[in-house]
């Protein structure tokens, strides 16, 4: 499903943020990729997404070549992969269905479907009365899920996320981890960028961990589910 | 790990093939859509905001009805113009051997001619008559012996150009009964040049002003497309396409235009009333009437017309630079 190929990456002021990285996620797999602050992780999330390019190697996403994606194929590329942020990235004048809605809007969804899906993806993450909020209404982890509920709306593909437990307590953080775990469990793709070892250490997924920019091989989830 | 490799790489293809079939099928369904919504949407922004945008389209407005208010003063010029030009005339001097009755059928045959609006025939005598009552030389020409005046026709082309009325004089003129010629174009020349002034002036009045609109819309799209920074980031990420995130702009670009145009229109047709009542006081103290002609309402249509499309165009010049600048960076 996701495939890198000798991908690296360097930065505009000479960072190599990703060095040469050659892995494979496979269809319906749920993967937590781990490393240091400044490893690379966001970096690897934002080259799949397109939103930034390889310096060198392949990338290939869902059977789709990023390195020959046109520009104008990238807003349709994008409408088959959930993202979601550690800032959650919602729009703070909308109200919460309207944040949901936003990427079937998108895609032109039909008036009816889309209400239908967007209460289907808040009912999902426990929100449904809080569809006439506002973002500032609601609470960090309440926040997080509208952010988690705009990324399976359309029901996607690929689901990524870049540290959606970061401002979360840990009774939040592991409520979150199984929304996902639940989605990778009807067949959606998963992969998840994240500090909270011990959580991960608990979930019973690959652990890809970056060092450097470097991928070091999965060994980190037996080390410390033997530790 | 191969196998599996491989089916990944082709399952995916297929499904995307049958996406791109199901796209299209859609497009035109969806951009119906998007643009319900967007009708709606911006309707309801400038009826949330009316003072926000009140300064794009006040200033769109004034410069739209400066050069309509030219236009309008030039359309009058040559009204006025017009109600003069019945006096513009070729003189024919006839040969003094041809009789009265030939005069009179070669006026009569002028006339038939396409290019000559009125012609008519002089004698000698007439020609003495109008003279000396135009000179108020009344007694001075009675004293004369003999009438130095030949027989006349006086031809009123049809085409008030001096090109078109020096072609037919120098035409007339070789005529074998016609001894000399004579061209009352002076004026013409004066009442060309001053229409030419005022059509340079009206081109150069419009364009600077044209551009003046260009770069109003411009800047005010520059400042929505920054407030709306956040917005068109997010939009972005979830699969926007670049002329999706443009359209609501377009839409405000359309509103500016239609508004800016619909208040020069009224601005252009008060000023006018304004003036209707000092102008038929003047016109009625030369003992003459005269109608102010305004906008049309085609023109007037016209005008609105160039307002939508110049704004609508310089909105999706800006916003297209503009927004292929913001790029989402989420953290
Ligand atoms: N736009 C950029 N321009 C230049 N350097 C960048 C840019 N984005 C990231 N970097 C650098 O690339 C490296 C990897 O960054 P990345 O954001 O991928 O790390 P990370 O693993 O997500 O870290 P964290 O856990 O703190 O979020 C960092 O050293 C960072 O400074
Ligand atoms: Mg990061």
């Amino acid at each position: 499903m996701i495939i890198l190929d000798q991908t690296s990456k360097r930065y505009a002021g000479g960072h190599e943020a990703l060095r040469s990285i050659s892995m494979q996620v496979e269809k319906g797999e749920m993967v937590f990729l781990t490393g240091h602050s400044g490893a690379g992780k966001s970096t690897m999330l934002k080259l799949i997404t397109r939103i930034e390019v390889p310096t060198s190697g392949q990338i290939r996403v869902n059977g789709q070549l990023l390195n020959r994606m046109s520009k104008s194929q990238v807003p349709f590329y994008r409408r088959d992969i959930g993202m979601v942020f550690q800032n959650h990235q919602l729009l703070m004048d909308r109200t919460v269905f309207d944040n949901v809605a936003l990427p079937l809007r998108v895609a032109g969804a039909q008036p009816a479907d889309m209400q239908r899906r967007v209460r289907a993806a808040l009912d999902k993450v426990g929100l449904l009365q809080r569809e006439k909020y506002y973002p500032q209404m609601l609470s960090g982890g309440e926040q997080q899920r509208v952010g988690i509920a705009r990324a399976v709306v359309n029901r996607p593909a690929i689901l990524l996320a870049d540290e959606p437990t970061g401002n979360l307590d840990p009774v939040l953080s592991r409520e979150v981890m199984n929304l996902f775990a639940e989605f990778n469990r009807v067949g959606t793709t998963v992969m998840i960028a994240s500090h909270d070892l011990g959580l991960i250490a608990r979930m019973p997924y690959r652990v890809l961990t970056l060092r450097e920019g470097n991928l070091v091989k999965s060994s980190a989830l037996e080390g410390i589910r033997n530790g | 790990m191969a196998e599996t490799q491989n089916q990944a790489r082709r399952r995916p293809a297929n499904r995307m093939k049958k996406r791109g079939t199901r796209r299209t099928e859609l497009h035109s369904r969806t951009w119906l859509l998007h643009h319900r919504h967007l009708l709606r949407e911006s309707v309801g922004d400038i009826i949330r905001h009316p003072f926000a945008s009140a300064l794009t389209w006040l200033v769109i407005a004034v410069a739209l009805a400066l050069p309509a208010l030219l236009y309008v003063t030039q359309k009058n010029l040559e009204q006025l113009a017009g109600q003069w030009q019945e006096g513009a005339q070729v003189s024919l001097y006839l040969e003094d051997r041809l009789s009265a009755e030939a005069g009179s059928r070669l006026a009569e045959d002028l006339v038939r001619r396409p290019e000559v609006r009125d012609a008519w025939y002089l004698s000698r005598d007439d020609a003495m008559q109008e003279f000396s009552a135009w000179m108020d030389l009344g007694p001075v020409m009675e004293s004369l012996d003999n009438n130095p005046l030949p027989a006349t026709i006086v031809v009123i082309p049809v085409s008030q150009t001096r090109t078109d009325i020096e072609i037919l004089g120098e035409l007339l003129g070789n005529l074998p009964e016609v001894a000399d010629m004579q061209m009352d174009i002076e004026w013409v020349q004066r009442l060309e040049s001053i229409s030419e002034v005022l059509n340079r002036a009206l081109f150069a009045v419009s364009g600077v002003l044209g551009l003046t609109v260009v770069l109003v819309i411009g800047n005010t799209m520059r400042m929505a497309t920054e407030a709306r920074r956040d917005e068109i980031m997010v939009v972005k990420l979830v699969g926007a396409t670049q002329s999706f995130v443009r359209r609501p702009f377009l839409y405000m670009g359309f509103w500016y235009g239609l508004f800016g145009g619909v208040v020069a229109c009224g601005l252009t047709w008060g000023s006018l009333a304004l003036l209707s009542g000092p102008v038929d006081t003047l016109a009625a103290s030369y003992g003459t009437t005269l109608r102010l002609r305004s906008l049309t309402a085609p023109e007037a249509l016209g005008l609105i017309g160039a307002a939508v499309v110049l704004s609508i165009t310089s909105a999706w010049l800006t916003v297209s630079r503009r927004i292929a600048s913001i790029e989402p960076n989420p953290i």
